[in-house]
């Protein structure tokens, strides 16, 4: 009986080691994250204004521009194919340049 | 049992334990249980959610913070799992 309670709380007792362990060295790594962080930007505004657009839901990129509008730039540039010479707007290039190359090489 | 005595035989197992290396496979099957569970993700979110709103916050605070969250938040089934598999190791030794 005692034996059975013995080996329980042995084995709770070694686990909750492990895990505090664990606990312990992963709020270290957000601590040194954080601090890390901090420090190379606390001198410079500019830059932690870069690193607060990476924060979730932001819209803005690193550089400070708009995520969304630089998209949809992106997609509608027009772009030449250089295997046609025509066209293309960004947002399809990727599948005409594939469909081009594949007629060209029949 | 009081605690001296259950120290002592915890560290003479602990020692066993690490010079065996059951040590380092129970602590990966931990860790990979854990991850899969999604365990780390929640709290390195604690931890980062206690840091944003508290930035000026020392370690020592921040873990004792984030403790026994985390320790609540490890899942039965794997708290379970890793036991048995001590304990099994731990019957095997005591003979």
């Amino acid at each position: 009986m005692t034996e059975g309670v013995t080996v329980q709380e042995l084995a709770e007792s070694i686990f909750d080691d492990l895990v505090l362990a664990i606990i312990n060295q992963q709020t270290l790594t957000s601590y040194a994250n954080h601090t890390s962080i901090k420090s190379q930007t606390a001198r410079n505004e500019e830059q932690v204004q870069q690193i607060t657009n990476l924060e979730e839901g932001s819209k803005l990129d690193v550089y400070g521009q708009d995520k969304i509008k630089l998209k949809s730039a992106e997609t509608s540039r027009y772009f030449s194919c250089e295997n046609c010479g025509r066209k293309i707007a960004g947002g399809r290039f990727a599948s005409h340049v594939n469909k081009c190359l594949e007629r060209r090489r029949k | 049992m009081n605690q001296s005595e259950l120290d002592t035989i915890k560290s003479k197992i602990q020692d066993h334990l690490i010079t065996s290396g059951h040590y380092d496979t129970i602590n990966k099957q931990l860790k990979l249980q854990l991850y899969e569970s999604g365990w780390f993700d929640k709290v390195s979110q604690i931890a980062n959610t206690e840091l944003k709103d508290n930035p000026q916050i020392n370690f020592d605070s921040l873990y004792s913070f984030v403790k026994p969250k985390a320790t609540e938040l490890v899942p039965g089934e794997v708290k379970h799992e890793v036991l048995e598999r001590i304990k099994a190791y731990l019957d095997e030794i005591i003979q």
